[in-house]
């Protein structure tokens, strides 16, 4: 086994083997005593150490190896030894000063500082990563502790998603630090001569002393990367502390993700209702309630393959993320499994898009089933209050307070009958044309409802406009005439109107929406219940407040809109 | 005889890095490859320890630039003062070799 020893040359960091690395100081040796009581000694063998690690760069033509005596030997070779740079009139300049009769000034352009300029780069720290290594690149970009930034991150990431958002760009913007230079460039730090030198002695010690127990071959790794950790202060065990934490929390996290998709599924699979009166009422499963939107023309492996892929990425990337971070190193396909988890994540987000294209081209044209109801001539004050769409169990009048109730089978009753069989009570609407109750077929019930309250010059009446989208005018229109309301109205001028919309759950929910428009004579009085103040639509008011605080008082309807009696 | 041409090319090596360097400002390996092509350089060494000399001496400065698959470089050029050593060697030269013509006649 030959051993290498890890030197800097010229600000690049490579291994030589043990024989080619004595010889290459015996040489730099040479110079250094040959350049005894030159002028700019130092600056002369910087240069002659950058020069000699480019040609041994140049020599190995693009790859990376370990440097060889024989390299050694051959850069020598076109460098030459400094017996070979000494022949002939070395201090030829008082020559020249004679001819062109004036001095050089020195120190009048004499730039040279003593060290190399090292503009601090911004990178990513590879040898330090989690992730990517952006918090390590900017630690040492900022010269602050690498556990500072990483709570920071994670905090931006957890409560904004900034942070999330903030550390993809860098990952991706920001070069990962590859040579030494860009490692010292990193850190800011000066590639000096001098501070090469000393970094190669203090190897070569640790090295030597490494070298004393060959079985520790590790070690000197080791101490490079600490080196590369720098002496900003990392509180290195803290931060594995802090890392395991996560780490934890994050397993901790995948777990309940995967319980958690285990449940959608189940739901999914076993058709439970997702509602109880919050989104949806009556048991309608997940599945259905998804299909109501589902576009037509849309396969669902679509839908299931968006969500697959959704759920798929961050569980990968969670998962993957806690098994580093309780390891405390990366490990094989680490860096393949993140940017899968994100390729995922990506497509899985591209593919939900789609329904939506898909769904705007199914509501793409509009139609209106418009119906005119004459009221009573002979009313003058009104009342306008809703009505439930449903009878509970035992007839009672339920209040839906849903956006939206499914209803299965159908079957028509006599409001007589009807008293016998409280099982068929189950779930039934007034329907007021025939007037009698009626069980609801398999129907979606909507409170997409919406009531105007107009002036008019003639007689009061009421329009209902039933409106629906289509990908087609007339799919659009049979839409809107397959979908319905209801309304009752009595002598004295008291009127309900049913408190949602319905259409076949065959027919999707394709903008589904009552919307009525009361017309009532100017100088006639009306009352408005305060559950129908969400509901109202551009209708005027006489006087600079909203009409929400005119509900269930008695109003006058003049030209200009609404008036509170007695104002 | 090759000793001669030795001591021949080290006269003139100064000369010759000015005039590379009079044309535009150059790294130090563009440098060393132009003298080796005009065969003025032998082995690479030689040239360092001149530069530093002729930068100190005014003659030179340089800058250092960002490279992409290294350490900064070095870039050298020439100083004003520079220019004029090279017009006044450019000069001497063009006397010298015709000094050295003339004798064949």
């Amino acid at each position: 086994m030959k051993t290498t020893v890890s030197v800097h040359l010229g600000g690049h960091l490579m291994h030589a083997e043990e024989d080619a690395h004595r010889q290459l100081v015996h040489y730099m040796d040479s110079i250094k005593r040959h350049l005894d009581n030159t002028e700019g000694r130092e600056e002369i063998l910087s240069d002659i150490e950058s020069r000699f690690a480019e040609l041994i760069v140049e020599r190995w033509s693009g790859k990376s190896g370990v440097i060889t005596l024989k390299d050694v030997e051959s850069v020598m070779q076109i460098l030459g030894s400094p017996s070979q740079w000494a022949e002939g009139p070395v201090d030829s300049f008082s020559d020249h000063e004679s001819f062109t009769g004036k001095r050089p000034e020195f120190g009048d352009r004499f730039d040279y500082q003593g060290e190399i300029p090292a503009p601090k780069r911004l990178f990513r720290d590879g040898n330090r990563r989690v992730i990517g290594g952006v918090s390590a690149g900017l630690a040492a970009y900022f010269g602050l502790d690498l556990a500072l930034v990483r709570v920071v991150v994670l905090l931006l990431g957890l409560f904004t998603g900034i942070g999330v958002f903030a550390y993809l760009v860098l990952w991706v913007a920001v070069p990962k630090a590859r040579s030494t230079a860009d490692r010292l460039a990193m850190q800011g730090r000066a590639v000096t001569l001098e501070s090469i030198r000393k970094k190669v002695e203090e190897e070569y010690r640790a090295v030597e002393q490494t070298l004393q127990n060959p079985n520790n071959h590790r070690r000197w790794e080791a101490s490079l990367r600490d080196w590369a950790r720098d002496a900003n202060g990392i509180a290195a065990p803290v931060l594995r502390g802090l890392g395991k934490l996560v780490g934890f929390i994050l397993a901790l996290g995948t777990v309940a993700f995967v319980l958690a998709l285990g449940m959608v599924l189940w739901f999914f699979g076993m058709g439970l209702g997702v509602g109880d009166g919050v989104l949806v009422e009556g048991d309608v499963s997940l599945h259905e309630w998804v299909s109501l939107f589902w576009p037509s023309t849309l396969s669902w492996g679509v839908g299931w393959l968006a969500l697959v892929l959704l759920l798929v990425g961050p569980l990968v990337f969670m998962g993957v993320l806690a098994v580093r971070l309780l390891r405390g190193a990366p490990f094989r396909f680490f860096g393949h499994l993140l940017v899968f988890s994100f390729l995922t994540f990506v497509l899985g987000a591209v593919l939900t898009l789609l329904p939506l294209v898909y769904y705007a081209e199914d509501i793409e044209h509009k139609a209106v089933t418009t119906q005119t109801i004459p009221l009573d001539s002979t009313v003058n004050s009104w009342s306008l209050g809703l009505m439930p769409a449903f009878l509970d169990e035992q007839g009672r009048p339920v209040d839906f307070d849903g956006e939206a109730r499914v209803i299965e089978d159908e079957f028509w009753t006599d409001p007589v009958e009807s008293n016998q069989d409280s099982e068929s009570w189950n779930q039934v609407e007034w329907d007021s044309e025939p007037n009698r109750w009626r069980m609801a077929g398999p129907r979606i019930y909507v409170n997409n409802l919406g009531i105007r309250l107009v002036p008019t010059e003639g007689r009061a009446m009421l329009k209902s406009n039933v409106r629906a989208a289509g990908r087609s005018k007339a799919q659009a229109k049979t839409r809107s005439a397959s979908a319905g309301t209801s309304y009752t109205c009595d002598s004295t001028g008291r009127i309900a109107l049913a408190e949602g919309i319905y259409f076949p759950k065959s027919d999707g929910f394709r903008m589904q929406k009552a919307q009525w428009t009361f017309y009532i004579p100017v100088g006639q009085s009306i009352r408005f219940d305060e559950r129908l103040a969400p509901y109202l639509e551009e209708t005027p008011v006489v006087g600079d407040f909203p009409i929400g605080e005119l509900a269930g008082q008695r109003c006058i309807m003049t030209y200009n809109g609404l008036v509170r009696m007695g104002s | 005889m090759e000793n001669v041409r030795a001591q021949m090319r080290k006269g003139v090596l100064e000369l010759c890095i000015l005039r590379v360097l009079g044309r535009q400002e150059a790294y130090a390996s563009d440098l060393l490859n132009d003298l080796r092509k005009a065969d003025m350089l032998v082995v690479e060494g030689t040239l360092y320890p001149l530069l530093t000399r002729m930068k100190n001496a005014g003659w030179l400065d340089y800058r250092w630039e960002e490279s992409k698959s290294g350490p900064p470089r070095k870039y050298y050029r020439l100083t004003d003062q520079g220019q004029g050593i090279l017009m006044d060697l450019n000069r001497e030269w063009i006397a010298f070799t015709d000094a050295v013509a003339s004798l064949s006649h």
